[in-house]
């Protein structure tokens, strides 16, 4: 199962919580009679919600969403602590940027610290880094 | 006059009879004018002891008056000589109380005003410290807040870069 149209569109820690939560959702909804499950697929984010469709159509829809959740869940977090909010563009920018030059998909969690002013502060895997 | 048997019988008795007689009224006068004279010492002593009691009275009043009156100006003099005293030593008592006070108003004054400086530098360092801070905190609003989206994205990607270079990436 290719679960990359997916995953590429994830940029923040905070998107893929709420796709996290969205999914959880459905997946509870599987065996539930009525729509329910339609109706709870329908809430999914138009920027998963095709590729996800395709996928639950061609394979057994408890596993693709299992399976999916644990992708997710296993996507490395790298913290990056600025002074500013840096425009949603520039964050796309910066995870393009990482998987570009590390060749891994991660997620970015921006967290705002004024006295850092020009520096900016990286933090991935229990490291550190002041630049 | 005619003898009586008995003078007759016993006359040697009579005589004694006689004799004693006159010496009983002897006896008597005796004893009368000693008893007047005894009377007459009675009312004398009598008298003397009265006067002497009065003497004596008079005596006792006068003394008794002068050592009242002695007492008195004894007493005068010790209270005017206590009260002197007293009022010197009331005297010393209020100019110590007054130096002691004064001495410890003024290490009180000396300690208030040091704490007083303390607590103006303190606070005038605190306040230094807020308004550096505050001052700073502006200015980075208003850089960041002016800051181009260019200089936002050339910050970040160069410390990506920098991390890159440094391996920090390395375990991705």
């Amino acid at each position: 199962m290719d679960f990359s149209p997916i995953i590429k569109q994830l940029v923040t820690v905070d998107q893929a919580n709420d796709l996290l939560s969205e999914l959880e959702n459905l997946s509870k909804s599987i065996y539930l009679t009525g729509n329910k499950f339609s109706g709870n697929l329908k809430k999914i984010d138009i920027r998963y919600y095709n590729a996800l469709f395709g996928l639950l159509e061609k394979n057994d829809k408890k596993e693709v969403l299992k399976k999916l959740i644990e992708e997710i869940k296993k996507l490395p977090i790298v913290n990056v602590n600025l002074s500013f909010y840096p425009s949603f563009q520039l964050v796309e920018k910066m995870s393009d940027w990482l998987e570009e030059s590390i060749g891994k998909k991660g997620l970015i969690f921006i967290k705002n610290k004024q006295e850092l002013f020009t520096k900016v502060e990286l933090e991935y895997n229990g490291s550190y880094i002041k630049c | 006059m005619a003898k009586s048997f008995l003078e007759e019988l016993l006359p040697h008795q009579v005589n004694q009879q006689k004799e004693l007689l006159k010496a009983h009224e002897k006896a008597q006068k005796i004893i009368e004018r000693a008893s007047k004279k005894a009377n007459q010492i009675l009312i004398q002593s009598n008298f003397f002891h009265k006067s002497l009691k009065e003497s004596l009275r008079q005596e006792l009043k006068d003394a008794i008056g002068k050592s009242v009156q002695t007492y008195q100006k004894e007493l005068e003099t010790g209270i005017k000589k206590s009260l002197v005293d007293l009022q010197e030593i009331i005297k010393k008592q209020l100019k110590d109380n007054q130096e002691f006070l004064q001495s410890k108003t003024k290490e009180q004054m000396t300690l208030i005003e040091k704490d007083l400086l303390d607590y103006k530098q303190q606070k005038k360092l605190e306040i230094d410290k807020l308004m550096e801070i505050e001052i700073r905190k502006l200015v980075t609003d208003n850089f960041i807040k002016s800051m181009p989206e260019s200089m936002k994205e050339k910050l970040i990607f160069e410390a990506l870069e920098s991390a890159k270079k440094d391996g920090f990436f390395t375990n991705y």
